[in-house]
């Protein structure tokens, strides 16, 4: 849209951001005669470089260098458990820049235009303002093929009671969590800042017995989100460095990471030949599951599995299945099946 | 007076509209003539090419 690009002439001279001039953060030369030689050494995403904000928001900046957002060093770290240390070495000098890193947030990508998503973008938010938060426009477009659109229902599963009661993504991801704290994770079940639902439900004081003995049978044993999933989420699968992946619905309980706990998993869309055009065939394929620890989006107090105990311990509904797993998948996978003990009355 | 600006705006945009069109734009006053001017940027904006294949995330 041409409005992507359209600035609200009322912040000229008012925002504190724009009182320096475009050029101050685009380059350009803005006393050019044409559009050509005025978008001479354009920066299109001045953000980029965190030294744009950085002489203002010093800490912020600081910290965000270090944050996943924008190493996108999670993605990295979750494939090179699958390679070869030679391998690796391919991969940070032929995949990680072009693919992952290609997927990283700028300062802007939340605060000041809508990011592209496969070339396509809404741009500016509200005119270039400097907005503090925007979900729709922002988190949306980057985790829109799985975690907003299963947030807000719009892909057609249940909305996420969170939503429905007016929650939106930053009432529980803190700017601490999106900005990073100054440690450099790993990974993002490493971040210390990262939400729990135990952070606002105090669990041992609910009015109804079944969900207090429902809480305390099952704590450290199922998850959250293996009772309150409302059911199938977005599962993404066939991922190629080239074409990327394609997201379904889909639902599966299975082990976490932990080894202990009954929780949702999701097929992840790393398969065996993803770095096949680059030349990585994965050595250790099988180091990792097809299948990981998923925090869906769509909680509902009431699911199929609150309303019935024998839903697990009796019909195993939604559990991983041998006959079940994809084709030529991770031996990994089969560590991940449980079958709960029927309840003896 | 509301007027008046307003026939004054007016043809400023056609002016602008049809130097965009036709030669490169001669416009004097830099990025902010060009970025607030809605009529301009409808003229010059293309959209892009939709890729097929959905993201992670
Ligand atoms: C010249 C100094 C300066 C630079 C450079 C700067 N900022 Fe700011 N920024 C400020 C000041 C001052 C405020 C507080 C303004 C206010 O409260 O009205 C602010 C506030 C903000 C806010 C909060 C807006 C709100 O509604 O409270 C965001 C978001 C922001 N800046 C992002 C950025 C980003 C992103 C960059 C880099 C592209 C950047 N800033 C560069 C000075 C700057
Ligand atoms: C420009 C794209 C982009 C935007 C915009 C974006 N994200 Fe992300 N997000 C990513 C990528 C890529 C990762 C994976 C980073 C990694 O490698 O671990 C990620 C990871 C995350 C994580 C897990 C890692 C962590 O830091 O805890 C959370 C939570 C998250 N995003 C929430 C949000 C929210 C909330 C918003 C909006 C305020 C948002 N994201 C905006 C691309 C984006
Ligand atoms: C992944 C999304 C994301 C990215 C990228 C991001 N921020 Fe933020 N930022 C947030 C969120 C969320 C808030 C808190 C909004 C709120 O509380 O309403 C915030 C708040 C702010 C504020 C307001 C000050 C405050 O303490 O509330 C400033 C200034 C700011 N960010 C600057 C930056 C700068 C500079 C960068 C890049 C170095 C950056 N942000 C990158 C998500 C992001
Ligand atoms: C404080 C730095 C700053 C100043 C000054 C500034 N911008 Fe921006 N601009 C940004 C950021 C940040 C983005 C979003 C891209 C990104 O993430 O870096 C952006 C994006 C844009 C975009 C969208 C680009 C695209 O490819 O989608 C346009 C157009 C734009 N700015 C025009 C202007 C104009 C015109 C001015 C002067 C009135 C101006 N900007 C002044 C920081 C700035
Ligand atoms: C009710 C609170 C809540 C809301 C609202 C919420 N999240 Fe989360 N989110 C969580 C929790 C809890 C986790 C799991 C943290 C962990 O244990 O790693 C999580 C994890 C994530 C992750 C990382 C895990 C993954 O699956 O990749 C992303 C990305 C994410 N959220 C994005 C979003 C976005 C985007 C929104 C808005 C559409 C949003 N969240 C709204 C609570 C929330
Ligand atoms: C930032 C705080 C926050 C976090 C984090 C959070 N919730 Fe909530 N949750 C709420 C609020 C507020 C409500 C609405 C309560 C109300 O309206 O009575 C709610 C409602 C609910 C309800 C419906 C309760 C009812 O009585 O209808 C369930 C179930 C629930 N949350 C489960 C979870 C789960 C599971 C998680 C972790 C994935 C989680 N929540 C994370 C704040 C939070
Ligand atoms: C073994 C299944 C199970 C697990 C695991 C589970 N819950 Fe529940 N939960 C229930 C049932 C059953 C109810 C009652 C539903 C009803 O009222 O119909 C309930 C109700 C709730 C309610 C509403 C309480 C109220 O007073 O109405 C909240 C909030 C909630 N659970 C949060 C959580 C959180 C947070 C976790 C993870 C720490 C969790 N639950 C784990 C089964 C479970
Ligand atoms: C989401 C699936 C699920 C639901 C729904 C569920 N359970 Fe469980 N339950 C488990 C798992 C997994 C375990 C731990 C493994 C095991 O003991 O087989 C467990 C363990 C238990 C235990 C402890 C057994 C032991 O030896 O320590 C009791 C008691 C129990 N459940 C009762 C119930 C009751 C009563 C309900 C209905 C109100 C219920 N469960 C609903 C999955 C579930």
């Amino acid at each position: 849209m041409y409005r992507g690009y359209l600035i609200d002439k009322a912040l000229i001279g008012t925002d504190v951001h724009l009182k320096a001039g475009c050029v101050s953060c685009h380059r350009g030369d803005h006393r050019a005669a044409t559009r050509e030689e005025a978008h001479k050494g354009l920066v299109s995403r001045p953000s980029d470089n965190i030294e744009t904000c950085a002489p203002c928001h010093k800490q912020i900046s600081a910290n965000y260098a270090k944050s996943l957002h924008y190493t996108t060093i999670g993605q990295r770290n979750g494939v090179i458990k699958r390679m070869s240390p030679e391998e690796v070495k391919q991969f940070d000098a032929k995949a990680f820049e072009q693919s992952c890193r290609s997927c990283h947030a700028s300062c802007g990508g939340c605060h000041v235009k809508a990011p592209p998503v496969g070339g396509i973008g809404i741009g500016l938010i509200k005119g270039h303002k400097f907005v503090k938060r925007d979900e729709g426009k922002t988190c949306a477009f980057c985790h829109g093929g799985r975690v907003y659109t299963e947030y807000t229902g719009e892909y057609g599963g249940r909305a996420d009671v969170h939503y429905q009661k007016g929650k939106m993504c930053v009432d529980c991801h803190s700017k601490e969590e999106m900005h990073g704290d100054g440690n450099l994770y790993l990974s993002k079940n490493d971040v210390k800042t990262r939400p729990a639902c135990k952070n606002c439900h105090e669990l041992g004081k609910e009015s109804k017995l079944t969900a207090r003995l429902s809480h305390r049978n099952h704590r450290g044993k199922v998850s959250c989100y293996g009772c309150h999933s409302a059911g199938e989420y977005r599962n993404c699968s066939d991922c190629h460095v080239e074409t990327h992946s394609q997201a379904k619905p889909g639902f599966a309980l299975g082990l976490s990471r932990d080894g202990k706990t009954l929780t949702t998993l999701r097929l992840i869309p790393t398969i065996r030949d993803t770095f096949k055009a680059v030349g990585i065939k994965m050595e250790q394929y099988d180091a990792l599951p097809n299948y990981w620890d998923t925090p869906a989006h769509n909680i509902r107090k009431r699911t199929a599995r609150t309303r019935s105990c024998d839903a697990c311990h009796v019909e195993g509904k939604g559990f991983l299945q041998k006959e079940k797993l994809i084709k030529d998948g991770s031996k990994a996978n089969e560590k991940l099946i449980v079958k709960p003990k029927p309840l003896s009355r | 007076m509301i007027r008046k600006s307003r026939v004054v705006s007016w043809s400023f945009f056609a002016i602008m509209v049809i130097l965009s069109l036709s030669s490169p734009v001669a416009a004097a006053s830099g990025c902010v003539s060009c970025h607030t001017n809605p009529e301009l940027l409808k003229a010059l904006y293309k959209p892009p090419v939709i890729p097929v294949g959905a993201g992670e995330g």
